[in-house]
């Protein structure tokens, strides 16, 4: 979840070039991991992030205030991901890292289940989950009203729910915990 | 409020192993996109100025070193520049001041509008200084591709004579588009050291007299 201090966001919007990159190297884990479950595909996540990070490096300048950040980083990172997937849906199947962890089935699960998702959806679904945003915030991000939000997280979990009621739970969970409609 | 089905997702997400962050090629490609040119756009831009019958050609560095502006046989108006940077969204206030004060020579807005003075559409020309500045206005509620449009620049940048009307080297991919513009007019105003080309479009002979009697009372910028 990003989440940066105000006084780094200001200091890199005064044009420093140390802060800048003081301020990429902060946000590239977030990007790359928002990057990473949009698309499912690890270097497809790299270059969305490179590409989130540069138009961060340009126009970190232009940005109106130092709140707005947060919103407006997620902004970028879900277009460049969504960018970086039209380019690559026009050549290449989806591929899927499904190998995150080593022991646990139900990370691999989860993977798989969100590929099955349209992108759009997909992505709702990890601002949600993956990301800890409110559907308000979502809603802020895409740009699309808050009660669409809500009616796709709601379709989203329906989706889910069959692909995920068979996976096993991890060892630290008990069955109950792993229903996705508990979410 | 979080459930424990949540955590798992948190939990999947802090698991993502994340590569070193390529500082120095974000760097890179920061510092390329923020001194030219945008090449990618040149063919988008230029499609989009042709909509209101003016061609625009990025032409590389060393060729040009301001912007001309001509008047190919075929019709239409041509800019031909180093550096071209186009907004499809209504330009900020600021950002036009900006354009004003980087120009070189004395620049004279248009103004005298039935509605707003605010122009919807900006593109600027030359790289080292702003040698022509595109803008377009809406005239009353006039739908896009209406409206009427202007070309500002210095006296000397229209001197059609100076520059080469056939090949012109074209390194990022500009390319050449013909057009009339709106309404079929086009009508050139000198107006102090600047000269105004003005795409008529669907301003009517009583709004054009406005406007250049307006442009005419204002002192350079």
């Amino acid at each position: 979840m990003i989440d940066l201090p105000v006084e780094q966001i200001e200091a890199a919007r005064a044009g420093d070039p140390s802060d800048i990159d003081r301020l990429i190297e902060t946000i590239w884990p977030d990007a790359y991991r928002l990057a990473r479950a949009i698309l499912g595909e690890s270097h497809a996540a790299e270059d969305a992030a490179q590409d989130a990070c540069v138009i961060v490096y340009r126009t970190i300048s232009s940005l109106r205030e130092a709140a707005a950040f947060r919103v407006w980083l997620y902004r970028i990172v879900v277009r460049a991901a969504s960018e970086i997937k039209r380019r690559r849906a026009r050549r290449e199947p989806e591929i899927v890292d499904v190998a995150t962890s080593s022991d646990e089935s139900i990370r691999i699960d989860v993977w798989r289940a969100l590929a099955t998702l349209p992108p759009g959806l997909r992505t709702i679904i990890v601002l949600r989950y993956f990301e800890e945003l409110s559907s308000r915030e979502i809603a802020a991000v895409l740009r699309i009203p808050d009660g669409t939000v809500r009616f796709q997280l709601m379709i989203g979990r329906r989706r889910l729910r069959p692909l995920l009621a068979e996976t096993p739970p991890p060892s630290f969970l008990s069955t109950d915990e792993v229903k996705f409609n508990a979410i | 409020m979080r459930s424990d089905r949540f955590e798992v997702f948190v939990d999947m997400r802090t698991q993502i192993a994340v590569p070193p962050v390529p500082l120095a090629r974000i760097r890179t490609a920061a510092a390329r996109s923020n001194a030219g040119v945008r090449p990618r756009r040149a063919g988008f831009i230029a499609s989009l100025i042709a909509g209101a019958g003016v061609v625009v050609v990025t032409v590389g560095a060393g060729v040009w070193s301001e912007a001309r502006i001509l008047f190919p046989s075929s019709g239409g108006v041509k800019i031909v520049s180093d550096y071209t940077e186009f907004s499809m969204l209504p330009p900020p206030v600021e950002k036009v001041q900006a354009a004003v004060r980087a120009a070189n020579f004395p620049v004279i807005l248009p103004s005298g509008f039935p509605g707003s003075d605010r122009p919807t559409r900006m593109a600027t020309f030359g790289k080292r200084a702003i040698y022509a500045i595109y803008l377009g206005y809406k005239i009353r509620d006039a739908r896009p591709r209406s409206g009427i449009a202007f070309i500002l620049s210095r006296a000397d940048a229209m001197d059609s004579a100076q520059h080469p009307n056939g090949v012109v080297d074209a390194p990022f991919g500009g390319s050449f588009f013909t057009g009339t513009p709106p309404g079929g007019h086009r009508i050139i105003w000198k107006i102090g050291g600047e000269s105004v080309l003005v795409l008529r479009g669907t301003a009517t002979s009583a709004e054009l007299s406005a406007i250049h009697r307006a442009m005419l009372a204002q002192a350079p910028r």
